[in-house]
């Protein structure tokens, strides 16, 4: 049974046509379930586990990029199939998954070609997207067995997963699967700073199961867009990767 | 016999040449240590590693290391095989092929199946390749005609110093 969790944006009048029509796509394809609008502060969690007990086995979320992070970080660990109905402005995390915007979509949600995808745990949060660091002071370790600091003080870092348009160029080709059981961290030194900005090194790239950053001072951390402060951070692979239908043309 | 027969048109590959061209045709690297960066601990890696910075520690991998120029590595490094340009102070095991290009500075011992050292690197410590101990079996193996080679005799004389004779057949 389909669980369709739509966004509180989606109430406004540009979007009533582009419902309609996937609406109506999704009983031609016979996919019909229930229905449920997200409450703007509301954590979703609860709500998808009232319907798990109706028989909720697959939850296709309708919305943005940051609706499907939002989510995602709070249900990944429930063992369930998710979907995903791209509407909105930024839709970049449906590309790399290979789903079409708007009501083509249903037909990648009839196909149901099911791909594991690798979560992160920042903190005690689900990730999907990426982490990053902005440039500030600090060293962290990688798998407890060695620690990674810069010459030159400040370094940048970002944990890249579904999310890699800030590391694209970066990294190896081919390398940051989101799919291949294992994070990896990009880590850029500041070499000079002044009136026209800073000069970043050329990147350290490395995978990981678990890293720990220490910091004197709290650090900012911007996790799938959302921003904190934090002194120490966690990061690590959750135990289970999400189950997330995607389309042929993904770009992993 | 034909002179332009197939088997005499085959180009001879020697064993360095296809340890190299593997290492190189691998060139998917898993792990990439920057130059302005330090690490320092057990650096373990199941893929290729290209270092540019500074690593204290050791170092493993099971496939291809690369030591870019001006790296430096205070540390002992296991590998499948190797490209040295950078300072490495610490042992090297090497499985295959450890090349030394101009640039390399290696202060330890190294131990490699196939050694290659470009003109202009300094290796300063001991050095072990498969193959030398059926090399010493050869030396003490040779026909014994009375000769045996490297050994001291000594030879009397009238003076009250004895000499030695070294190399000379034994009567």
């Amino acid at each position: 049974m389909y669980l369709y969790l739509y966004d509180v944006f989606l109430k406004r009048r540009q979007f009533e046509r582009p419902i309609a029509a996937v609406e109506t796509r999704l009983t031609d394809f016979g996919l019909s379930g229930k229905v449920a609008r997200l409450a703007a502060f509301a954590n979703p969690r609860r709500l998808v586990q009232e319907e798990m007990r109706s028989g909720a086995k697959t939850i296709v979320i309708v919305g943005d990029d940051t609706t499907f992070a939002k989510v995602v970080g709070r249900i990944a660990d429930l063992g369930l199939v998710i979907g995903w109905i791209p509407l909105g402005a930024s839709v970049k995390f449906a590309e790399l998954l290979g789903i079409p915007y708007g009501d083509a979509a249903c037909e990648t949600l009839s196909q149901r070609r099911i791909s594991q995808i690798d979560i992160g745990i920042v903190n005690g949060r689900l990730f999907i997207g990426s982490v990053h660091i902005p440039p500030s002071n600090f060293s962290f370790n990688l798998d407890g067995q060695y620690n990674v600091k810069s010459i030159d003080q400040k370094m940048e870092l970002w944990v890249a997963n579904l999310d890699r348009r800030h590391v694209l160029g970066l990294i190896p080709k081919g390398a940051a699967n989101p799919s291949d059981g294992q994070l990896e961290v990009v880590v850029r030194p500041v070499t000079r700073s002044g009136f026209f900005g800073k000069h970043l090194a050329r990147p350290t790239f490395m995978p990981f199961q678990h890293l720990t950053v220490e910091a004197h001072h709290a650090v900012p951390l911007e996790v799938d867009g959302i921003t904190f402060k934090e002194k120490r951070v966690v990061i690590a692979l959750a135990p289970k990767s999400l189950r997330c239908i995607v389309g042929k043309k993904r770009k992993f | 016999m034909s002179i332009f027969s197939k088997e005499e048109q085959e180009t001879f590959t020697s064993p360095a040449e296809t340890s190299l061209s593997h290492a190189a045709s691998s060139t998917e690297v898993e792990t990439i240590v920057g130059p302005s960066v330090k690490v320092e601990g057990d650096f373990v890696s199941q893929g290729n590693v290209l270092i540019q910075g500074i690593v204290a520690g050791t170092v493993k991998t099971e496939r291809h290391l690369e030591v870019q120029e001006g790296a430096k590595i205070a540390a002992n490094v296991r590998a499948a095989s190797a490209k040295i340009s950078g300072e490495i102070r610490g042992n090297v095991k090497v499985k295959e092929v450890l090349e030394l290009t101009p640039s390399a500075r290696v202060i330890g011992d190294v131990d490699a199946k196939i050694l290659i050292v470009a003109a202009g690197a300094v290796l300063h410590g001991r050095c072990t390749m498969a193959g030398a101990e059926i090399v010493e079996a050869t030396i003490l193996k040779q026909p014994s005609k009375g000769r045996i080679l490297n050994t001291a005799r000594r030879r009397p004389t009238e003076d009250v110093e004895t000499e030695y004779t070294v190399g000379e057949e034994a009567a």
